[in-house]
């Protein structure tokens, strides 16, 4: 009994350092960007490197900021990624509300269809992507970019709503439809404030997913002006001296928003949404 | 208030037969029961009405106006489900008004109707709270508030009772009843509890696999079972039956059994003819028999008590004849022990014969 349960001790140590371990491989990264987007120029590359910085600065903030047209392309990122994800989350929710609650001829076909755009590499949809951007005029525009990245995370959004909606009890919405919803208000008055917390997910997901894409906006955009933050930040590493203080900069200020978005719907992310709704 | 009115009303899940030829007119603020054991298709019936399932063949009418193809919102319907199904992200207030709301009801109007559901459900002081931060007595009220507020033509009630406490069931059942009586709309009350059956509804319609058996006020059947299943379904504890062969003819006939043998009373000779060796089974109600002599004619038969169950103003002896275990109140001032040996008087007025096959009740004559 007694060794069982040393066993069992040692095991949860053997976890906890394991847990420790891989915290500080992803932390040491992100603070060595922190501390270096503080630190003077000259202080970048210093062995062996400082984590608090010795004498720090934000000038790397204000010329990252002021060098570039950086305020263009942080407006420009936040235009594609909020309508982007507006598209993405509002029509995703809408398909995974119907998906998950009404039965309808070919649902399964259409819902496999879906899954299936999810399976697909997006670099290998970047050649037939283009063509058809070219073909409908959406290249070198931020429309172009909005509607390849709400459709690229389409597929995923509904896929996680629709496991939401699916898990709601089906009484809660007969007894609306008795008490007179139809569709719409089905979706709107009960659906979304139960999905809540699978909402914000795939919103934060969505956002993140057109805040951080580089590779269409590098090859759909030819008009620097439409440039987006990620082409900004890439634009500060350079064949023969990369601004490290510069990039991790521009890098910080561009997580800012999602730091922002991330609080704003941490509350969101609770458990128990249907508490209360039926027995047990 | 309304009709409803099933007109060889069929439900079929593929192959499945859930509902069969269901015919039934529900009157006008009539509080009708529909029991019957999980599966017979009550509850299927009821959510036909409520439009939430679809009708494979024949019409329902609610009114005047056949609604086989008008969705829920249409109906003018309530319903109260078996568990709540409350709108858990708002407040009892909103799940009140909800559904006045969707009607686009003025909002004082709102505000006046939910207020008057409250007080009648007496959850005035709990209009603010979410469902979560209510009890189970408490949330079903919530659900019949949700109900009555909409002042509907048809109230449908999913066994509304079967989540409460036995004592939170006996003080609901009463509200519900109250609640019928003041506002007389018309009620279709689905359970398996034939007590809830029996002290609820003006009519009952016992159901058993997909059909309909009987319908009738409650003492209709409770004396007067249309077949075997309804006579063992009505009546708690259920009725005692005892396979029996007929024996003779005219006067002399009699229903034979394992060391029993009864008289065939004069009201069944027309019915089961004389034809010897034909099968029945003979049903007499617990609450019939007797360990003393009994006032009408009636047959006596030996008997060791089994087991006595003491209920404090009355006791259920079990009792062993021909083979079959029988149950018996009797008040409990009789004192019986187990393994006293008893003489059991069985009524002849009062005993029912089946026909073995059909399971129907046979018809009594008048002589």
């Amino acid at each position: 009994m007694i060794g069982l349960r040393r066993r069992r001790g040692l095991g949860r140590w053997l976890a906890f350092a394991a847990a420790v371990a891989f915290g500080l491989v992803m932390l040491i990264p992100f603070a060595l960007m922190v501390s270096t987007a503080f630190k003077p120029h000259a202080y970048v590359l210093e062995i062996p490197p400082r984590l608090i910085p010795e004498a720090p600065t934000l000038d790397n903030f204000v010329e990252a900021w002021t060098s570039q047209d950086f305020g263009r392309y942080f407006l420009n990122s936040v235009i594609v990624a909020v309508a982007s994800t507006t598209i993405a989350v509002t029509l995703g929710s809408m398909l995974a509300f119907a998906f998950a609650r009404y039965s309808f001829p070919g649902r399964r076909l259409l819902f496999g269809a879906l899954l299936f755009t999810m399976m697909v590499p997006g670099m290998v949809l970047l050649i037939p992507q283009f063509v058809l951007a070219r073909n409908l005029g959406l290249l070198n525009s931020l429309a172009g970019l909005i509607v390849v990245y709400a459709t690229m995370n389409l597929g995923l959004n509904t896929f996680l709503l629709r496991g939401f909606f699916g898990s709601m009890p089906q009484e809660v919405f007969e007894a609306a439809a008795v008490d007179g919803a139809g569709v719409w208000s089905s979706f709107w008055l009960i659906g979304v404030p139960l999905a809540r917390a699978g909402i914000a997910t795939i919103t934060l997901f969505s956002f993140l997913a057109a805040w951080d894409e580089f590779t269409w906006a590098i090859i759909s955009l030819s008009d620097k002006n439409l440039y987006t933050l990620p082409i900004a930040i890439r634009s500060f590493q350079r064949a023969q001296a990369t601004e490290w203080g510069l990039v991790f900069a521009a890098s910080l200020i561009a997580l800012a928003p999602v730091l922002v978005l991330f609080v704003a719907l941490q509350k969101q992310f609770v458990s128990g949404a249907f508490v209360g709704a039926t027995k047990g | 208030m309304a009709t409803v009115t099933f007109d060889h009303v069929t439900k079929k899940y593929g192959e499945v037969v859930a509902v069969d030829d269901f015919t039934l007119q529900i009157q006008d603020g009539e509080f009708m029961v529909f029991v019957g054991p999980s599966g017979c298709g009550k509850t299927t019936s009821l959510r036909m009405i409520a439009g939430l399932e679809d009708i494979t063949t024949g019409t329902l009418a609610i009114g005047d106006k056949v609604v086989n193809d008008i969705p829920p919102k249409d109906r003018d319907i309530a319903m109260v489900f078996q568990s709540y199904a409350l709108y858990p992200h708002m407040s009892v207030f909103d799940n009140l008004a909800f559904g006045l709301k969707l009607r686009k009801v003025d909002k004082k109007e709102i505000d006046r109707r939910v207020k008057e559901a409250a007080e009648t459900i007496q959850l005035t002081n709990l209009l603010q709270r979410k469902p979560k931060e209510l009890s189970g007595g408490q949330r079903q009220r919530v659900a019949l508030g949700r109900a009555i507020v909409r002042e509907p033509a048809v109230f449908l009630m999913d066994e509304p009772l079967s989540n409460l406490d036995a004592k939170l069931r006996v003080q609901t059942r009463a509200e519900i009843a109250r609640l019928h009586q003041r506002l007389k709309t018309t009620i279709v009350y689905v359970t398996h509890d034939q007590v809830e059956a029996m002290t609820m509804g003006q009519r009952i319609a016992v159901m058993s696999q997909a059909k309909l058996q009987q319908v009738g006020p409650p003492q209709e059947l409770y004396d007067h079972p249309a077949n075997k299943f309804v006579a063992g379904f009505i009546g708690s504890p259920s009725m005692n039956f005892l396979p029996v062969e007929l024996s003779g003819s005219g006067e002399t006939a009699v229903l034979r059994t394992d060391g029993l043998q009864i008289p065939l009373p004069s009201h069944y000779r027309s019915a089961v003819g004389a034809v010897t060796g034909g099968r029945f089974v003979i049903g007499i109600r617990p609450e019939h028999l007797d360990v003393a002599p009994l006032s009408g004619p009636s047959t006596t038969v030996q008997a060791r008590a089994d087991v006595v169950e003491y209920l404090g103003n009355e006791e259920l002896l079990h009792v062993e004849i021909a083979g079959t275990d029988v149950v018996a109140v009797v008040s409990a001032d009789r004192r019986v022990r187990p393994d006293d040996v008893l003489t059991v008087h069985l009524p002849l007025d009062k005993m029912h014969l089946f026909d073995a096959e059909t399971e129907l009740n046979l018809p009594r004559s008048a002589a």
